[in-house]
């Protein structure tokens, strides 16, 4: 019979190998003590996975403000005056044109235009329109660039929300948080390098779901690790009862023998991610009750935030959270704010949510640029797709709803080397997109840009091809960086 | 014929098909090389062959030599007669060639006649010193043409970022990709296709198919076009197998061309509305903050820095700069900060935030020599001794927010040679010492955020209701909290909005009956919050049984009749999740046995949800029959409900029944829905939900 610990070398997967084999190329090359720089990767075909960035990154960090349900463009940031000159009419089908329509509208017997009800004007050296529900972030419409034409391939939540997070609209595609702490590693060991926060709005939500902060094919190091709103931000980090700081240590320190041991006889890779990673969790449990603790902020930071953000779990708190988590070294703060579906009762459920997220995203801006920070962290606050310019259901004087609109929509981005102002523009109807279109792979490439990363080079070889977060597209897109 | 190829090559045609042959000469010329050399070791080592083998082998190795050598000089002439093989480097390979194979035939001929002629002894010896240098010169001119120059000691160079910027567009951005990609082929000594890209000159006059580039129409421009054939097209550029361009690249070559194509035309001069600006703009800070001149650390020494709570870090690849992180307040010790000495001076970002650093520290930070970033956000500094950052000379930036900073301390910064940015909110420092070091800092930009005193109150949040329990027996405490220090809760029991006169909440409550708690929280500098409501039911009497008498959707069965005294409130909000019975069309029917030795109930609440977005209303109408016998029950109660005017915000609804004169041991309830939506509601005319969660009886 023949050793487990024989079949278990031969059976070492081939990613560990190689994983290995790089390893061992790059630290014991002679060549490399002589001459720094000789096995640099300066190809253009050459993947670098060495926690460094491809060349200067204008942002360290990134905060995700997840719009989940996709708020209206049209009563947000796409001031269409011409929706409500022409209230009541049919949209024109030269407008529509082939569009794929969702099941709830596809029957629908006619398109009534309606326009917002929500008054625009104007704010900032650009003269940014934003509408009277969004009014702090209409105060920091100089330090923002609201991008009007953001547009996807997907009519429904899950695939839209999917494509948005992982750049493919079926599953199990590493998540955009993942792959930059696989590209970029972890700036802070003592916190995941991707973190996640929910939220739930007043208004009509769509569920997400654990395979949006997925780490895919990456290694399992990469996944999101989802805050909770309870006592234990991080679920089963604390010692159980009973057990002190000191009797866990000495487990610790009793594991990592019996550990070392079976690496020996097994030479599995995985055994010393583990270890790594028990010492991390070790030092989490003294990293995450600080860095979670607002009791500190004074009251003019919650102000600033508004008061919801002492009481964990909602938006404004998970704002205050992502600021802390991203100042210390979180490379992606995830947030999902849920409940932006308005497919009817636009006019009671969108003012809820605004009320939500408006003055804790401005916030978060305003406090990051207070303390230096804004420069080096990439704020983006968005959805999964846009909303029609035509009433679902029947349009009514005082209150209509907007079905999914995937051709066009609107996000805005913050700091990080992004430009400020408005970029790109729709037709007067707000369904098409007549100058500057930015495709989701675009975005993606130009976030990994002002990463410092090349989204062509970072990519992973999985199924006997080479997976990137734009898969075989994107192209980084020059106008949005200052 | 040599000598023919040699001097009348202008005068000759070579025929196509002998091209294939000349392309061979890379190939063939390593054997005349080796040969050579061989022929050398032989000549030093002849006395350990033997002076037998050394004759008999030598007018062989000779032989072999000459004739591949002269072959390989043929195939060079003919492949030089191919377009794209001109200049110096060229001429002078030929001519070492052909002197090679001349000492060659010479070697060739002096061996025959070598036994016992001292003459040809000399000759060969001499001609063997001669051909090493010749051949040594000669293939090192050869490897350059085929190759391209510096081809072994490219990797030794610096990326050429690493050099200083001149300004302008072309020597900055174009010639470098020129350089990497194309120059080997397209050079003074090797000219494929006649095309010379040394220079913008002999690269926008082109080559053998005219003007490479038409100055402001990168459509028109031959360049343009060979770079955007498909890679399998003959004439593609650069060849199939070449490193290709990246559509980057070739992005900056079609708006460089766009532009006109100047090679004076100055970065700071192009059209900020022109793609080439947007393009330039990115690589151009790249290159500049890849200007460091300092020296990288060591790796060795840059792994020992590191560690759980240091983070050092290159810029990016194979920057020398560093940016160090020190995290965790909690495990910080001064030694981590000492610890970072050896790599102070390629430090340009120190982030020390939420550490419990000194003033002390700021003496051993100060001589960071090129820190350029500062973060000291939330430290224990005070800023006695801030002064000594006026030692890092290259420090544009300074975070101390969230410190217990002065007016009088930032001052210590006026002369700071390089300091531009000070980020200096939430600390001591109000509106007047602002105004005053912005007259005293005037180079510096301070950012001062927004200012606590000119924030306009906003309303504070409502109390948190502890253990969210809204089902409460009469034993069990109620608790109301706020997270914000300093805030109080003023509730009431009677229905009233609560204000600074009600009673205030400083201990637990304990209730006796269905009871409405209103509250709401104050704190000075806050607008008091907005009332909250919570709805305490008191449990009610057990029932013997009970039983739902119509099934409700199959949808929302949850737990069927347990749904209804299982304690458990349901949020409308969540309406799926299993607390909620679901009616539409039917009535909610549910017959409740008090048992034989009950007491009479004298109240019945029941407890329903409204979502009107979701089409779920309140019942028209509550009816509840009783009995001592469930053949003889008899309406004891009909309570009729308004029909809604409007959406009312979601809410989970108390219904309380007051039961006059009950003697009844069963009891039934009976609840109507909505039969269809009303006119005004989106969903006019769709059937409507009621939704039933608790059942209680006093």
């Amino acid at each position: 019979m023949k050793s487990p610990g024989f079949d278990h070398r031969m059976n070492i997967n081939r990613r560990h190998f190689l994983g290995k084999l790089g390893v061992g190329v790059g630290s014991a090359a002679l060549g490399s003590l002589l001459v720094p720089g000789l096995f640099s990767s300066k190809g253009d075909s050459a993947d670098s996975i060495s926690g460094l960035t491809h060349f200067a990154p204008k942002a360290k960090r990134v905060i995700y403000l997840f719009q989940n349900g996709a708020p209206s463009q049209l009563e947000s940031f796409d001031y269409k005056p011409t929706l409500n000159t022409r209230f009541g009419e049919d949209l024109p089908e030269s407008i529509r044109g082939m569009q794929r329509l969702t099941g709830m509208t596809a029957n629908q017997e006619r398109f009534p235009l309606v326009g917002s009800k929500f008054s625009f004007s104007q704010y900032g050296k650009a003269g940014t329109w934003v509408s009277e529900i969004f009014p702090h972030i209409a105060s920091i419409a100089d330090d923002i660039c609201v991008v009007k034409t953001i547009y996807t391939e997907a009519i429904n939540h899950d695939p839209a929300l999917t494509f948005m997070q992982t750049g493919a609209q079926v599953g199990n595609r590493p998540s955009m948080g993942a792959w930059m702490s696989y590209g970029l590693g972890s700036e802070n060991e003592n916190l995941p390098a991707f973190c996640v926060l929910l939220s739930r709005g007043r208004g009509n939500g769509q569920g997400v779901y654990s395979k949006l902060w997925t780490n895919g094919f990456l290694d399992s190091v990469h996944q999101g690790v989802q805050f909770s709103s309870g006592e234990d931000p991080i679920l089963y980090l604390n010692n159980p009862a009973g057990t002190d700081k000191a009797g866990r240590r000495e487990m610790l320190d009793q594991l990592d023998k019996l550990n070392q041991l079976s690496y020996q006889t097994y030479g599995d890779p995985e055994i010393h991610t583990k270890i790594q990673q028990y010492e991390m969790a070790y030092r989490m449990q003294t990293a995450v009750p600080e860095v979670t603790d607002i009791s500190k902020e004074p009251d003019h930071i919650i102000k600033l935030y508004g008061p919801e953000c002492i009481i964990p779990g909602t938006y404004a708190a998970n704002c205050l959270l992502a600021r802390k988590l991203s100042e210390s070294g979180v490379r992606f703060v995830q947030l999902y704010h849920q409940g932006w579906d308005q497919h009817d009762n636009l006019l009671r459920d969108m003012p809820l949510q605004a009320e939500d997220a408006d003055r804790p995203s401005a916030a978060l801006i305003k406090d990051l640029k207070q303390r230096g920070l804004l420069d080096e962290t990439l704020v983006i606050w968005g959805g999964e797709f846009g909303r029609t310019n035509y009433c679902q259901g029947r349009l009514r004087v005082d209150n209509y709803g907007r079905d999914h609109h995937p051709r066009c929509f609107s996000i805005w981005m913050a700091g990080g080397g992004i430009k400020t102002g408005t970029y790109g523009e729709t037709d007067e109807f707000g369904y098409n997109i007549v100058k500057d279109p930015v495709h989701v792979h675009d975005l993606h490439a130009t976030i990994l840009h002002l990463m410092g990363m090349d989204h062509e080079r970072l990519n992973f070889k999985h199924l006997g091809r080479r997976f990137r977060l734009t898969d075989v597209h994107g192209k980084v897109v020059p106008g949005l960086i200052a | 014929m040599l000598g023919l190829l040699v001097f009348a090559e202008k005068f000759i045609e070579i025929p196509r098909l002998l091209q294939p042959i000349g392309r061979m000469h890379p190939l063939v010329l390593h054997f005349p090389i080796v040969l050579f050399i061989l022929l050398a070791f032989v000549e030093v080592y002849k006395k350990s062959i033997g002076s037998i083998g050394y004759k008999r082998m030598l007018p062989y190795l000779t032989f072999a030599t000459a004739l591949t050598s002269l072959i390989s000089a043929l195939m060079g002439l003919f492949l030089s007669q191919e377009s794209g093989y001109a200049g110096d480097g060229i001429s002078a390979h030929k001519w070492y060639g052909i002197g090679l194979t001349f000492l060659a035939l010479i070697l060739f001929n002096s061996s025959l006649k070598k036994q016992g002629s001292s003459l040809h002894s000399l000759l060969f010896i001499g001609s063997l010193v001669l051909s090493i240098p010749i051949l040594i010169i000669g293939s090192h001119k050869g490897a350059n043409i085929t190759h391209g120059k510096n081809f072994v000691l490219e990797p030794l160079n610096s990326d050429e970022a690493d050099k200083a910027l001149t300004g302008e567009v072309y020597a900055d951005f174009i010639y470098p990709i020129i350089k990497r990609k194309c120059i080997n082929c397209h050079n003074d000594d090797k000219t494929k296709g006649g095309l010379n890209m040394t220079s913008i000159y002999s690269l926008i006059k082109g080559g053998d198919s005219g003007l490479s580039i038409v100055k402001g129409s990168a459509e028109e421009s031959e360049l343009i076009h060979r770079i955007n054939l498909p890679i399998e097209d003959e004439e593609h550029m650069p060849p199939d197998g070449k490193r290709q361009l990246t559509e980057n690249e070739i992005d900056l070559f079609i708006a460089w061309i766009n532009e006109g194509a100047e090679r004076t035309l100055k970065t700071a001069a192009v059209n900020p509305q022109s793609d080439l600006f947007d393009l330039i703009k990115n690589q151009g800070e790249s290159k500049r903050i890849n200007q460091y001149a300092f020296k990288a650390v060591n790796q060795k020494v840059l792994s020992s820095v590191n560690g759980p709570f240091v983070n050092a870090r290159p810029l990016f690849v194979n920057s020398p700069a560093l940016e160090v992180d020190l995290f965790v307040r909690k495990t910080y010790t001064p030694e981590l900060l000492n610890a970072l000495k050896p790599i102070r001076d390629q430090t340009v970002h120190l982030n020390l935030s939420g550490l419990p650093i000194k003033d002390d520290d700021l003496n051993f930070i100060g001589t960071f020599s090129n820190l350029e970033k500062l973060l000291l956000n939330g430290t224990d500094i005070n800023g006695d001794n801030l002064h000594a950052l006026n030692q890092n000379t290259k420090l544009t930036s300074l975070a101390i927010s969230s410190t217990s900073v002065a007016s009088e301390h930032v001052l210590m910064l006026k002369d700071h040679p390089a300091l531009q940015e000070i980020y200096v909110w939430d600390t001591q420092l109000n509106e007047d010492d602002i105004d005053y070091l912005k007259a005293k800092l005037p180079r510096i930009n301070l950012h001062v955020g927004v200012m606590a005193e000119s924030q306009p109150p906003i309303p504070l949040s409502p109390p948190i209701l502890v253990n969210n329990k809204e089902i409460v027996g009469t034993d069990e405490d109620i608790v109301l909290e706020h997270k914000l220090n300093g805030a109080k809760i003023f509730y009431t029991l009677d229905g009233e909005d609560p204000d600074e006169t009600s009673a205030i909440f400083n201990h637990p409550i304990r209730i006796n009956k269905y009871t409405q708690i209103k509250s709401r929280s104050i704190k000075e500098g806050w607008l008091p919050s907005e009332v909250v409501t919570h709805n305490f039911y008191v449990k009610g009497k057990p029932f013997e049984d009970l039983r739902l008498l119509t099934t409700p959707n199959q949808k929302y069965q949850a737990n069927g009749a347990r749904t209804l005294n299982d304690f458990e409130k349901g949020e409308i909000n969540k309406f799926g999740n299993k607390k909620w019975l679901g009616y539409q069309e039917t009535p909610f029917s549910a017959l409740i046995d008090l048992g034989a030795d009950f007491d009479p109930a004298s109240q019945i609440i029941l407890s329903y949800g409204l979502n009107m977005g979701s089409y779920i209303m309140a019942p028209t109408r509550v009816d509840v029959y009783g009995g001592n016998n469930l053949k003889n029950m008899k309406r004891i109660k009909i309570h009729r409900l308004p029909l809604p005017k409007d959406y009312v915000p979601n809410a989970e609804v108390a219904l309380p029944l007051d039961l006059v004169d009950n003697q009844f041991q069963y009891l039934q309830v009976i609840a109507y829905p909505m039969k269809m939506l009303p006119q005004w509601h989106a969903g006019a005319g769709a059937k409507a939900w009621l939704f039933v969660d608790e059942l209680f009886v006093y």
